[in-house]
């Protein structure tokens, strides 16, 4: 299989096989992501139109030594995606409801590669959160939120939104990066926190 | 907030920090802590490793199909005149004017057999009467390389004070701008303003009260952005005599890009990252 290093240097000269190979490589996580962020399959669609054309346009930007190209797509889907919702002043809902598994479960372990596997396990590991923990985490990385912009969006004390992120990521930074369960007084112990819940 | 029995970030702010979520007015505070703290930049490694999951963290779902044929479409009528010159591939043998073999150059050896070359004086041929001139041109030679050397020095003395003096120029240009917005410049030790144009892709910063630095020490200036680590703008010259330290900040983006100016005390010729807390603080 071609790496996608070499597409992207032949992307780099204008290959467009490579561009498309690309294309078909990546499209379905910039397309999900998007429409993860904008809750709206047209606004998802044009997003991703956008950073594959900066992907022809800017290839030679793109550095392997920085990080995966995969990374990088998401990344500028990430930023496009959130210059979207801002400049249209819109906020999609914050789904406090479990997203639809169907596509993961319905599909077998032996189809995933490595790098699937780990992103299904963070999935999982997300879905498991307590659904504060998860709401705030969404409202930032999804939605682009400040501590602060939570806080007024769900009436709660910034404290309380510090908190609640903080318990989140460590609950997944344990379970997804270590695999361990989380041992919250432990963790407190280590480096007491400032604020409480 | 940083808290303050230890100095350190808070998780809360580390973990925010990585997803993007630390408010603006915290983000360089934090940073600049992060930059030169090595605990926290591992602890912080950790939860960005997360936040970058995050985009990953879902399941795939297929665009619509019309979507490639837009792409496809699209980067096939994009002229290829876009591509740089300067990574055109060209051929290895231009066919209209093939590469000829060059002769290769005669390297031509003196010839030792030429009769005309002078014949070299044996050691014992010279005497002091003989070589007395030349000890003169020697000396003199001596006194003209001293005076060349002099002459450089105070050509360089005279650059650096034209380089001053345009700086100067531009900086009372900079500041007579109709328009200009200049913010007070806090902290720890010394104080100032920094004064920014209009346009917000250049200011200047007026320092005053800097203690004098112990040898080897130097005064260096950073840009702090939102969501990395604080790039150098340079390091503040000091000038006997003068009560304002002025320092023009041109940053390779618009400052709107940054959410603060920093200044710390670095290593002499400056660190590639902050070494110290900074000494003086301004948010944009």
């Amino acid at each position: 299989m071609i790496t996608d290093d070499e597409l992207v240097n032949r992307v780099a000269l204008h290959d467009q096989e490579a561009f498309l190979a690309l294309y078909d490589r990546y499209a379905n996580r910039v397309f999900a992501l998007s429409l993860r962020m904008a809750r709206d399959s047209l606004t998802a669609e044009e997003i991703t139109q956008d950073v594959f054309l900066k992907l022809w346009s800017r290839a030679r930007s793109y550095l392997a030594a920085r990080g995966t190209l995969a990374g990088w797509l998401l990344t500028i889907t990430r930023n496009a995606t959130l210059d979207r919702l801002r400049f249209e002043n819109r906020r999609p809902p914050a789904s406090c409801e479990k997203d639809p598994e169907e596509i993961w479960d319905l599909l077998t372990d032996e189809k995933f590669s490595t790098d699937e596997m780990r992103w299904r396990s963070l999935y999982f590991a997300i879905q498991a959160l307590p659904d504060q923990q998860r709401l705030v985490i969404e409202l930032s990385y999804y939605q682009g939120m400040s501590h602060s912009q939570i806080a007024d969006h769900l009436s709660w004390p910034v404290g309380t939104v510090k908190t609640r992120m903080r318990m989140g990521m460590d609950q997944l930074r344990k379970q997804w990066l270590e695999g361990s369960s989380v041992d919250q007084a432990e963790e407190q112990k280590s480096k007491p926190s400032k604020t409480d819940v | 907030m940083m808290t303050q029995e230890s100095d350190h970030p808070s998780r809360e702010d580390l973990s925010a920090l990585a997803l993007g979520a630390l408010d603006a007015t915290d983000i360089a505070a934090v940073n600049w802590h992060v930059a030169s703290c090595v605990d926290c930049q591992r602890i912080l490694a950790k939860y960005k490793e997360v936040a970058e999951g995050l985009s990953f963290a879902m399941p795939p779902q297929v665009p619509p199909p019309q979507l490639r044929t837009k792409l496809a479409e699209a980067v096939r009528v994009l002229p290829a005149a876009q591509i740089e010159p300067a990574v055109r591939i060209e051929p290895a043998v231009r066919i209209d004017s093939p590469a000829l073999p060059q002769p290769a150059p005669k390297t031509v050896l003196p010839d030792r057999s030429d009769p005309q070359r002078p014949a070299i004086p044996s050691r014992s041929s010279f005497s002091w009467i003989q070589i007395g001139p030349g000890l003169v041109l020697l000396a003199l030679l001596a006194l003209n390389v001293g005076l060349l050397l002099q002459v450089r020095s105070l050509r360089q003395q005279q650059q650096v004070l034209l380089q001053l003096l345009q700086e100067n120029q531009t900086r009372l240009a900079f500041v007579s701008q109709p328009g200009i917005r200049t913010l007070p410049v806090g902290g720890t030790q010394g104080a100032g303003n920094l004064v920014i144009y209009p346009e917000g892709n250049q200011a200047v910063l007026f320092l005053r009260d800097l203690p004098e630095l112990e040898p080897g020490r130097s005064y260096q200036v950073w840009l702090i952005p939102s969501e990395s680590a604080p790039e150098s703008a340079g390091l503040i010259e000091r000038h006997a005599g003068q009560p304002y330290l002025p320092f023009l900040v041109t940053p390779q983006t618009p400052l709107r890009n940054y959410l603060a100016i920093g200044v710390s005390v670095e290593p002499e010729g400056g660190s590639p990252a902050p070494t110290t807390d900074p000494i003086l603080l301004v948010n944009l």
